[in-house]
C-alpha cells in the first residue's frame, strides 16, 4: 500500500534530484523545434506567406530591408508510464515496487507542471488521459492501491493500442517484468519506438537468483504450470544464463530504437532506482 | 544364450548366506526417501526459462526413468556391498594350479646335437595352457618368460635356442616349482644325458610333494661324436687340449691351428674308439690375439669341435736385463716364468728401454745411468741389484755404505715379492751396508744392529725403483760355499725363481691367462650394465652367463669361452640310470591340464561395481555444481 509518507520522501528526493540534474528532465528542457514563443532567438529576411505580425519594424527603420523574428517553440513533453499489472507481478513486493516507480516518476512530472498518465496493463491496457497535478497524482495513487492483478501479459495488443493514442513525441516509461516472449517485446518496443521511450524491468531477488534450496515445486503465476525441480548451482547457473540473454535481446532491441533499458531488483531502494535512471538520460541528454 | 546356459550350469551360490541380511538395509533407504519432506510449492512469476531447460533436458531418454538419479544410485550400491558381504561364487571348470605350466626346457651342449633342441621346443609347444613360465635350463636356470599366454609363450619358444653350457636340471625344476600354486605343473624336456647338481629325480620328487604334478619329456637324436673335452695352459705359453673319439671305432682326425685366421699348423691323429689324445700347441704368449683349434669331424655335436684361445698383448713382459754377467741366476730364474722376454744388455751399449722392466746387475756408466733415471722418472720400472762395482746413484732408494760381513735376514714389510720365499734362510756372506733414504721403504733387512736395507724400493718422478741387496754371483762355481764372489745363497734356494716370480707380479700385475680364458657356465657381474659383443649376439647387461664358444668382447678385454665339458660331448650319456627318473618313452604323455572344478569368486567384482557406483554418485553431485 501507498502511502503520504512515501510522497514526503519524494520531496526530499526530488530537492536532490533536482540540485544534481538540473534541466535535465522532461518539462522543462528546451524543444528544438523553431515556432510560437516568447524569447527570439534569430533574424532572417522576410519571405512571402511570413507572419506580417513577426516583421521587426524596427530593424527595417535602420535597414530598409523587412526581418522577421524567429522565436523558440515552448513545448511541453507529456509522459506516458505504463505499469505492468500481470499476474506476474503478483510476488512478494515486486508490484508495489513497481508502482513506486511509476509513481516516482510521476511526482517528478508534477513538480514541472507538466503532463503525465499512467495506464495499466495485462492482457488488457487501461488508458487515461494526459493531465497535470497534484490532485491527479493522487487519483493515480488510489488507482494503483486498488489495482488487481491478473493474467498474462499481452505486450504487443496493449502497446499496440497505447501507440494510437499518443499524439505526438512522448516520454514513454515502461514498468513491467518482461516476463514475456521476446518477440511481443520487441514488437512494443518497436511500435512506441518514435518516442522517448524507457523499459524498467522489475525482478524480486529471488526471482534472478532463483536460490530455492534443494527440491521445490514451482507455479506459474501467470498459466498455473507446475513443475517439479532441484534446484542445484547448474540448474541456477543455466536459469541466470537463460534471463541474461533475454535480457541481453531486449536491450538489444532498445538500443535499436535508442530507448533505455534498466533492471532493478526489489532489494535496491527505489530512489536508488530512479535515481539510476534520471542520471543515465542526463548522460544521454549532455 | 551361451551366458544363460553357463549360468544354469553355474549357479550362483553365496559362502557367507547370512551376509545376504545386509539387503535389509536398502529398507532404511526407501524410507528414508518416501519419509523425506515434501518439495516446498513456490509460486513464481514465471517458469518460462525452467521449462526451456528442462525440455532440453526430457530428450535424454534416461532422465524419464531416472527421476531421481541419485536415488537409484544409491540403491544399487548397497544391493551390491550386500551382496558382496554375502561373498558369492559359483562353480566353474579351471585348469589345475590356474593354468599354470611351467616349461623347462635344456638349454645344455648335448641339446645342440642333431635338432634335439628343434624337438623340444615343439614337445614344449603341445604343453602349453592359459599361463606359462618358461625356464632355459642352463648351468643355472634362465627365466624366459612368467606366466604368459600360448602365443606368445610359442613366439618366445621358436626364438630359443641350445647353448653350450652344462645344465643343472635340478636348480631349473626347484625353480619352477616355487613359482607354481599347488596343482601346477612342470615339463622338464631334455635329453637326461648329463646334468650338474642334484639329481632331477630328487628335483620331481621335491616338486611333487608340494603338489606339483612334473612330466619329464625325453629328446634324443644321433649320438656319433668327436670333440675337444679339455684344455689347459702349460708352461711358457704352451697351451694343451685333449680330443676324445666317443664313437666306438677309430677315427682320423685332422687339427687345424689358426692364429689371427691365419692358419699356423695342420695336423692329423687317429683316435681309437673311447679314447683321447693330446695336441699341444707351443709358445702362445709370443703370439698375442685369437688362436683357433679346430677339428674337422663330421659329428652329432660340431659345437665342441672348436677351442678358442685368446692371448692378450699385454700378457707378454719384456725384461732388458742389463749385466756384464752372463750366467747370473737371475737371467735364468726370469726367463723360467711364462710369458716372459728377457733381453740381455752389456752396459756398454745399452738398446732402449721403452715398455721394459729394466733390471741392473752392473756397474753403470754415467751416460746408463743418466738414461735409466729418464726412463723411471717417466714412468718405468727399475730393479737394482747389488754388485760389486755397485756405487751411489740418485735413482736407489738407499744410501750405499761400505761392505758389511755375515748377516742374517729379516722381513721387515711382508709383501707378495717375498711371500713363501724363505728369504730369511739366505746365508749372506758379504752385502752392501745400506740405510734407506727418505720416502723409500724397507721390505728386507738385516739381522744385525745396523738392520741395514737389503731389500727395498721407492717412487722415482712416475716410476719405481727397487733395490736387492743380495747379489748375483760372479763367474763360474755360483754353487761353491767357498768362492768369494758368491755373496749370498739365495739363488741356490728353492724361492729364487719364485722371488722374482712374484717381483714382476709386483711390478706389472698379476697377468694371468685364465682370466683371458674361460668355460662355458661361468658367471661374470659387471658393476653396472655394459654392452658386450658375444660369439652370436649384442647384449647390455650387468651379468653376463658364458654359454656361447667363441670370444667375448667385454669393455676392456676379450675372453675366449669354450665347452671343455666331456660330460655334455658325450651324447651316448654315461650310463645314467633313466628308468630312476621315471620315464617312459613307450607311454604318450597328456598333454592338456587336469581340469577340476573350482570355486570362482565374485565378491572383488561387486566391490568393484560398488566403488564404481560411488564415484558416479560423487560425479553427477560434482555435474549438479554441489561438489
Amino acid at each position: 500500500m501507498i502511502d503520504t509518507s512515501f510522497f514526503k520522501e519524494l520531496d526530499r528526493f526530488s530537492f536532490m534530484v533536482r540540485k544534481r540534474v538540473s534541466t535535465a528532465y522532461s518539462g522543462s528542457r528546451r524543444s528544438i523545434l523553431k515556432g510560437r514563443g516568447m524569447e527570439p532567438v534569430s533574424y532572417r529576411e522576410y519571405t512571402q506567406g511570413d507572419d506580417f505580425k513577426t516583421i521587426d519594424w524596427k530593424v527595417y527603420g535602420r535597414t530598409e530591408k523587412l526581418y522577421v523574428k524567429e522565436f523558440e517553440e515552448e513545448k511541453s513533453l507529456t509522459t506516458h508510464i505504463l505499469l505492468d499489472i500481470s499476474k506476474s507481478m503478483d510476488f512478494r513486493k515486486k508490484f508495489e515496487y513497481a508502482a513506486m516507480l511509476a509513481l516516482g516518476f510521476a511526482y517528478l512530472v508534477t513538480k514541472d507542471n507538466e503532463k503525465f498518465a499512467i495506464a495499466t496493463f495485462g492482457e488488457e491496457i487501461n488508458i487515461t488521459k494526459p493531465k497535470r497535478g497534484r490532485r491527479y497524482l493522487s487519483q493515480t495513487i488510489d488507482l494503483l492501491n486498488t489495482a488487481e492483478l491478473f493474467g498474462k501479459t499481452r505486450f504487443d495488443y496493449c502497446m499496440e493500442k497505447y501507440a494510437s493514442v499518443i499524439k505526438s513525441r512522448s516520454l514513454v516509461i515502461i514498468v513491467s517484468d518482461f516476463m514475456a516472449e521476446i518477440d511481443a517485446i520487441r514488437n512494443a518496443v518497436f511500435r512506441l519506438g518514435n518516442n522517448e521511450l524507457v523499459l524498467i524491468q522489475v525482478l524480486d531477488p529471488l526471482e534472478k537468483s532463483l536460490d530455492l534450496g534443494g527440491e521445490a515445486r514451482l507455479i506459474d503465476l501467470e498459466t498455473d504450470t507446475k513443475m517439479d525441480i532441484y534446484t542445484s548451482p547448474r540448474l541456477r547457473t543455466e536459469y541466470q544464463k537463460k534471463l541474461n540473454d533475454h535480457n541481453a535481446k531486449i536491450k538489444e532491441t532498445c538500443l535499436t530504437v535508442g530507448a533505455d533499458f534498466h533492471t532493478v531488483t526489489t532489494d535496491k531502494p527505489v530512489f536508488d532506482a530512479i535515481f539510476e535512471v534520471v542520471s543515465s538520460r542526463e548522460v544521454r541528454i549532455k | 544364450m551361451a551366458f544363460l546356459d553357463f549360468l544354469y550350469t553355474n549357479p550362483l551360490q553365496f559362502a557367507n548366506e547370512a551376509g545376504l541380511y545386509a539387503l535389509l538395509s536398502i529398507i532404511p533407504l526407501i524410507i528414508i526417501y518416501l519419509l523425506r519432506p515434501r518439495a516446498q510449492k513456490i509460486k513464481i512469476p514465471s517458469v518460462m526459462f525452467l521449462l526451456d531447460i528442462e525440455k532440453k533436458k526430457r530428450l535424454n531418454i534416461f532422465r524419464k526413468f531416472l527421476k531421481d538419479p541419485l536415488f537409484l544410485i544409491q540403491l544399487l550400491a548397497l544391493i551390491i556391498i550386500s551382496l558382496a558381504i554375502a561373498a558369492p561364487f559359483i562353480m566353474a571348470n579351471e585348469e589345475a594350479g590356474g593354468g599354470s605350466t611351467v616349461i623347462i626346457l635344456d638349454g645344455s651342449t648335448s641339446m645342440q646335437a642333431d635338432g634335439r633342441f628343434s624337438k623340444a621346443v615343439v614337445e614344449a609347444n603341445k604343453f602349453l595352457s592359459a599361463k606359462n613360465t618358461v625356464i632355459l635350463a642352463e648351468s643355472i636356470p634362465v627365466m624366459i618368460m612368467k606366466d604368459a599366454p600360448a602365443s606368445s609363450t610359442t613366439d618366445a619358444l621358436n626364438k630359443l635356442k641350445a647353448k653350450a653350457t652344462g645344465v643343472d636340471l635340478s636348480s631349473a625344476i626347484l625353480l619352477g616349482r616355487r613359482m607354481l600354486p599347488e596343482g601346477g605343473r612342470i615339463v622338464v624336456i631334455s635329453d637326461f644325458i648329463s646334468w650338474t647338481g642334484d639329481s632331477p629325480a630328487i628335483a620331481k620328487k621335491v616338486a611333487e610333494a608340494s603338489g606339483i604334478k612334473v612330466d619329464f619329456i625325453t629328446v634324443s637324436g644321433r649320438t656319433d661324436n668327436i670333440g675337444i673335452v679339455n684344455g689347459w695352459f702349460e708352461s711358457a705359453g704352451d697351451f694343451k687340449i685333449a680330443i676324445k673319439n666317443f664313437n666306438t671305432d677309430a677315427r682320423d682326425v685332422k687339427i687345424d691351428v689358426t692364429i689371427n685366421d691365419k692358419q699356423v699348423l695342420e695336423n692329423t691323429r687317429n683316435i681309437k674308439g673311447q679314447s683321447s689324445e693330446y695336441f699341444s700347441v707351443s709358445d702362445l704368449n709370443l703370439n698375442p690375439g685369437i688362436t683357433k683349434i679346430s677339428i674337422d669331424s663330421n659329428d652329432a655335436l660340431p659345437v665342441d669341435n672348436n677351442a678358442f684361445v685368446y692371448m692378450p698383448q699385454s700378457m707378454q713382459r719384456d725384461i732388458l736385463y742389463i749385466t756384464d754377467n752372463p750366467k747370473s741366476p737371475s737371467i735364468v730364474a726370469l726367463g723360467l716364468i711364462p710369458n716372459t722376454k728377457v733381453t740381455k744388455a752389456d752396459p756398454k751399449s745399452i738398446p732402449s728401454m721403452s715398455g721394459n722392466v729394466v733390471i741392473v746387475s752392473a756397474a753403470l756408466p754415467q751416460d746408463a745411468v743418466k738414461k735409466l733415471e729418464d726412463h723411471v722418472s717417466s714412468g718405468g720400472t727399475a730393479v737394482i741389484i747389488a754388485s760389486p762395482g755397485l756405487t751411489n746413484m740418485n735413482l736407489l732408494p738407499v744410501e750405499l755404505g761400505t761392505p758389511g760381513n755375515r748377516t742374517s735376514l729379516n722381513v721387515a714389510r711382508q709383501t707378495i715379492i717375498t711371500e713363501g720365499t724363505d728369504i730369511e734362510k739366505t746365508d749372506v756372506k758379504k752385502y752392501f751396508k745400506a740405510h734407506l733414504k727418505n720416502g723409500a721403504v724397507g721390505l728386507v733387512e738385516s739381522g744385525d744392529t745396523e738392520k741395514s736395507a737389503v731389500l727395498a724400493y721407492w717412487r722415482f718422478g712416475r716410476g719405481t725403483v727397487i733395490y736387492s741387496g743380495l747379489a748375483d754371483p760372479q763367474g763360474n762355481n755360483i754353487y761353491d760355499p767357498l768362492n768369494e764372489n758368491v755373496w749370498n745363497d739365495f739363488h741356490t734356494l728353492p724361492g729364487y725363481p719364485l722371488f722374482w716370480k712374484q717381483m714382476l707380479e709386483w711390478i706389472k700385475g698379476s697377468l694371468d691367462v685364465t682370466e683371458y680364458n674361460a668355460k662355458t657356465g661361468m658367471l661374470i657381474k659387471f658393476p653396472a650394465s655394459v654392452t658386450v659383443n658375444t660369439p652370436s649376439d649384442k647384449v647390455t647387461t650387468d651379468t653376463l652367463l658364458l654359454d656361447e664358444v667363441g670370444i667375448y668382447e667385454v669393455p676392456g678385454k676379450s675372453i675366449a669361452v669354450n665347452l671343455f665339458d666331456e660330460r655334455e660331448s658325450n651324447l651316448v650319456g654315461g650310463g645314467l640310470a633313466t628308468d630312476a627318473l621315471n620315464i617312459s618313452d613307450s607311454k604318450e604323455p597328456v598333454y592338456t591340464p587336469e581340469t577340476i572344478r573350482k570355486a570362482r569368486n565374485l565378491d572383488i567384482y561387486l566391490i568393484m561395481a560398488a566403488m564404481f557406483l560411488v564415484f558416479l554418485e560423487l560425479y553427477y553431485l560434482r555435474w549438479r555444481g554441489e561438489l
